[in-house]
């Protein structure tokens, strides 16, 4: 039953929209624009490279 | 409790602790009497510890122009020998408990204000502002400049200490907090904008000044100084947000940062939990728009006790709350949004009182946490002028400045030493 | 600038120029493709390269005219190189560049910073479409689906590892992934990443190959075929290793769904077990009728009735309009069938006007399911086969940008995308390999796929025309162009405009990549008529 409801999120008819979170190429975000579909888009930047230690006590204190 | 909790808590308190002190304007002296630990053949500045040789421009205009003030000196150059020789003490105002914008040079009869957080009983002092142009703060240190600051000391000093004497008679002080929480939904940042905020100060203070009876002429001098500076407020706001931080240092386990400042060479940040440990770095130079005739080449690195006000939550952190403040900047509406919006992912949460109008009134962000910034790559962002880099000229423009990651780093080792991770 | 002190020690052609490395400065590469095209619209300005410090963009940067030693470039930081033809051009060339990067191009709508915002903000969100390099895809993907949002991954270049983590947390959560590596995903009638613009209809396809799929849906939808879903589940789900997970929850959606009647599954050939486990799943849960394509695979028997096998996508196309109804199975085979007797007329017109010494076919492709249907019949049909993106019985190409006799290339590999927009978007790299290609004297035949849609060229074939002219006119001797346009008239080129174009430009128009391919092969091939025939009837007809 809840495998339906959560990949039913997919369907899309005139009531049911469709949401689409777009992450990565811009151009993406745009051409579901033009299509008319209700999507944001998320200006995504690789996380900081830290030194190892630095990781290591971060991975402890958070 | 695992570290992490421990932390965690720390850092709640920490924060809870910053946001609930209190700040009356309670009186103002001279730095020599006021200041706890001020001595003779002292001055202090702004930003972490430094030498005379290692110092820039704007701050050597600044010592030269306190030095000759004081009368320790007759000349820039008598000055300037006293000063290599070591022959006076320099001291960060943050040692004292005090703040000062720019070079932040405070000397023993210089007027200070003081600030007192009657919630967690601590004090902290900041001196008067000379207005802009050609002040001492950006190193100029001309006849001009002394001649002001001898007016400030004989005129607006006596008059703010008739006005404040009466203040606390009656009402035990003048509530800054309450000023800065309004004048975040009048436009203003607190930092590099305070036109609402020097407005409601004179507001507030005007009847107090009528009340102590001063010379007419004395009086229309002191309301047409302040008037026409638009950062009278700022140093008001700077030790407001000096006992703000206060409250929150020193709690053991805590990663929130308690002062950012930087003194023309090289920034310096506190950690709570570790005391008054100064970690320091390169200060970047700033970048923005110049007024005509200068350029980036003519900046000097960063200089101020003024990020105690990011560090407290408002100024830059709530650019998005000063809109106006963004062309001065140089940068667009969007920009501030953006930049507040990224310093909601390195602060530990959204303050109970400072409010930010435009984002649907949502807390302004305070409480940096050393740990989120290393793990989101994301520095703290300020605004701030940007000075000369020769003594004597002045502010040249204004722009927007980070605090450089590696500090970060530097107090999560320490930290890790100081507290045994291994 | 002129004469400036550089220690770069660089050596250009160009009178006033500059190169600078802003280090670890990331943008994506459209976004630089963008800006460095506004910048080269400067007037003045000569070239302009702004790209990431990959291997590729250093070469490009070399080709371009700007050479260098000891330039210390990562693929972190950002390469600005500028040539112009007064101090003045560069100056302002360089001001347009620092502005386009500050402020970034293209207006700004419901844009967010980073994710945590962007969700908080959005609690409804159906599907993720996810474009970030390979391997920091793992953690956003998994904060999606622990919010139980559907997830379209178009990154390729994932580990492995974190593709087994990614499809078990999914199935925990009951969530589809549609990827990684998928090109494609259409939900009815939506594009998401490269898709084509389709109708709406009843077939639902799985695919783990999203060029297989844009052609499938293409051409059904130009018989006026619709499609209710086409799912893209990436190149690795179906090899053991990830079992065929999203490939069986995939199907499992579309055998659930009401608006889908007929399905089919493209694929290259799934991994032994894998295989084993799809199938089961098939012949055990699908009740619908099924179209089954193993790109490449041996011939099969079908155990049920709905269950049909068939090896080219244009087998496919053609079997799925069978299955829809006659009259569409007459449609489809009117428009896109050439009888073995055309093809073999056609390639003996185009072999005449070659010259002895041409024996070899090269294909450059930006499809990587075109590559191996093209490989699929031209196995049959020529020896000597390499390829970049190889199969069974066909030799790998040991260098990609070095082709020896038969050569079918994917310039969608890794190797040319690393750091560079993929070559559906940008046709720089295809448009001088094509150049390089044409100069041999023993090449007869070079094959090419155009893709139109969302997310593609804005004129692809456009975009290649000076090239093809110049072969065309060149008078180092013929070469045989052969191309086929995957598109839908619907689709922001417009299939019918960009057929036409190639056809003036001289280029032969196939209606399918299998029959494109086909050709090819007749014109350099040796084999035998019944040998061709053989491999005709095998893989073209139905």
């Amino acid at each position: 039953m809840s495998m339906d409801k959560r990949i039913h999120k997919l369907k899309v008819n005139d009531k049911n929209e469709l949401n689409i979170l777009n992450i990565g190429l811009e151009i993406f975000y745009n051409d579901l624009r033009k299509q008319g579909v209700n999507a944001i888009h998320v200006a995504w930047k690789p996380p900081v490279k830290l030194e190892k230690d630095i990781e290591d006590i971060l991975s402890k204190v958070m | 409790m695992s570290l992490a909790e421990e932390i965690e808590k720390a850092n709640e308190t920490a924060v809870n602790r910053m946001m609930e002190a209190q700040a009356l304007w309670v009186d103002i002296g001279e730095a020599r009497k006021i200041i706890p630990g001020f001595k003779d053949m002292m001055l202090t500045h702004a930003g972490p510890p430094i030498t005379w040789n290692k110092a820039s421009g704007p701050l050597r205009g600044a010592l030269i122009g306190a030095a000759i003030l004081e009368g320790w000196a007759n000349s820039p150059d008598e000055a300037i020998k006293l000063l290599e020789r070591g022959e006076i003490v320099l001291k960060p105002n943050h040692e004292l408990n005090a703040v000062g914008p720019m070079a932040g040079v405070i000397s023993p009869s210089m007027p200070v204000i003081v600030v007192k957080d009657p919630k967690y009983g601590n004090y902290a002092y900041s001196n008067l502002n000379e207005g802009i142009g050609k002040v001492l703060r950006y190193g100029a240190y001309d006849k001009s400049v002394l001649d002001r600051l001898k007016w400030m000391h004989d005129e607006l000093y006596p008059a703010l200490k008739a006005a404040v004497d009466l203040i606390v008679k009656e009402k035990g002080g003048l509530d800054l907090k309450s000023i800065i929480a309004q004048a975040l939904n009048m436009g203003d940042e607190c930092h590099n904008r305070h036109m609402a905020a020097t407005s409601l100060f004179i507001n507030e203070v005007m009847e107090y000044l009528i009340k102590a009876d001063l010379p007419k002429d004395q009086l229309l001098r002191v309301l047409s100084f302040m008037k026409n500076n638009t950062f009278t407020f700022l140093n008001f706001a700077m030790a407001a947000a000096k006992v703000f931080t206060l409250a929150g240092h020193n709690i053991k386990y805590s990663t929130i940062v308690t002062v950012m400042s930087r003194n023309g060479t090289e920034v310096g940040i506190w950690v709570s939990g570790l005391g008054n440990t100064w970690f320091t770095a390169p200060a970047p130079i700033p970048k923005g728009v110049f007024f005509p005739g200068f350029s980036q080449n003519d900046a000097n690195p960063d200089i101020g006790d003024s990020a105690i006000t990011e560090t407290a939550g408002f100024g830059g952190f709530a650019m998005a709350a000063a809109p106006a403040i963004i062309s001065w900047v140089g940068g667009t509406v969007d920009y501030a949004l953006e930049i507040t919006n990224k310093m909601y992912q390195i602060t530990h949460t959204k303050h109970r009182y400072f409010k930010i109008p435009y984002l649907s009134f949502q807390g302004t962000p305070v409480g940096i946490d050393i740990r989120k910034v290393l793990k989101t790559g994301i520095e703290p962002t300020l605004n701030t002028g940007i000075a000369h880099k020769e003594p004597g000229v002045g502010q040249i423009g204004a722009g927007i400045v980070s605090i450089p990651m590696d500090l970060f780093k530097q107090a999560l080792r320490k930290y890790a030493e100081v507290y045994g991770i291994t | 600038m002129r004469g400036e002190k550089s220690s770069l020690k660089i050596r250009v052609r160009y009178p006033y120029y500059t190169v600078n490395v802003k280090k670890g400065y990331y943008m994506d590469s459209i976004q630089l493709l963008k800006i460095s095209e506004e910048v080269k619209k400067v007037p003045g300005v000569l070239e302009a390269l702004i790209a990431m410090g990959t291997d590729t963009n250093k070469e490009l940067l070399k080709m371009l005219g700007f050479s260098y030693e000891d330039l210390n470039v990562t693929p972190n930081d950002l390469i600005i190189a500028i040539g112009a033809e007064s101090e003045d051009a560069l100056k302002n060339a360089v001001n347009t560049a620092e502005r386009l990067l500050e402020e970034g191009i293209g207006e700004t709508r419901e844009y967010y910073a980073d994710l945590d915002t962007a969700l908080s903000k959005n609690p409804d969100i159906s599907i993720a479409l996810i474009s970030i390099p390979g391997q920091y895809v793992k953690d956003v993907a998994m904060k999606l689906i622990d919010r139980g949002i559907n997830l379209h991954i178009f990154s390729d270049n994932v580990p492995i590892n974190d593709e087994i983590e990614i499809k078990k947390r999914a199935l925990e959560k009951n969530v589809l992934v549609l990827g990684p590596g998928a090109g494609t995903v259409i939900i009815k009638g939506v594009g998401l990443g490269f898709a084509d613009k389709v109708n709406v209809g009843s077939v639902g396809i799985v695919a783990a190959s999203g060029t297989g799929l844009q052609e499938v849906s293409s051409l059904l939808s130009e018989i006026g075929i619709g499609i209710s879903y086409g799912l893209g589940v990436g190149g690795n789900d179906v090899k053991n290793a990830i079992g065929g997970i999203m490939t069986i929850k995939a199907l499992e959606f579309l055998q659930n769904d009401d608006d889908t009647k007929v399905l089919a599954l493209i694929s290259k050939v799934p991994d032994r077990e894998t295989e084993e486990k799809i199938l089961n799943y098939i012949y055990n849960n699908v009740s619908k009728p099924i179209i089954i394509n193993f790109l490449g695979g041996h011939a099969r028997e079908s155990a049920k009735g709905n269950v049909y096998f068939t090896y080219t996508l244009h087998q496919t196309i053609l079997k799925i309009a069978k299955v829809i109804s006659e009259n569409k199975y007459v449609e489809a085979r009117n428009k896109y069938l050439l009888s073995f007797d055309e093809l073999i007329r056609l390639a003996d017109e185009l072999k005449r006007e070659l010259s002895s010494s041409q024996r070899f076919v090269r294909g450059l492709f930006t499809g990587g399911s075109f590559v191996n249907e093209t490989l699929v019949i031209l196995r049959e049909l020529v020896n000597d086969l390499y390829s970049n993106a190889p199969i069974e019985g066909v030799a790998e190409l040991k260098n990609p940008f070095k082709s020896i006799a038969n050569s079918i290339i994917d310039l969608g590999d890794e190797v040319f995308t690393r750091g560079r927009p993929h070559p559906m978007i940008d046709p720089t790299i295809r448009v001088n390999r094509l150049l390089e290609e044409a100069n041999y004297d023993d090449v007869a035949v070079i094959l090419m796929d155009f893709v139109l849609g969302y997310g593609s060229h804005d004129d692809p074939v456009g975009a290649h025309a000076d090239a093809i002219k110049h072969i065309m006119e060149s008078s180092k001797g013929k070469k045989v162009i052969i191309a086929h346009v995957c598109g839908t008239s619907e689709d922001p080129q417009n299939v019918v405009e960009q057929v036409n174009k190639l056809r003036s430009l001289g280029v032969i128009v196939m209606p399918t990549n299998a029959l494109a391919a086909f050709l090819a092969g007749l014109i350099v091939t040796n084999k035998s008529i019944e040998k061709l025939k053989y491999v005709y009837d095998g893989l073209i007809e139905v």
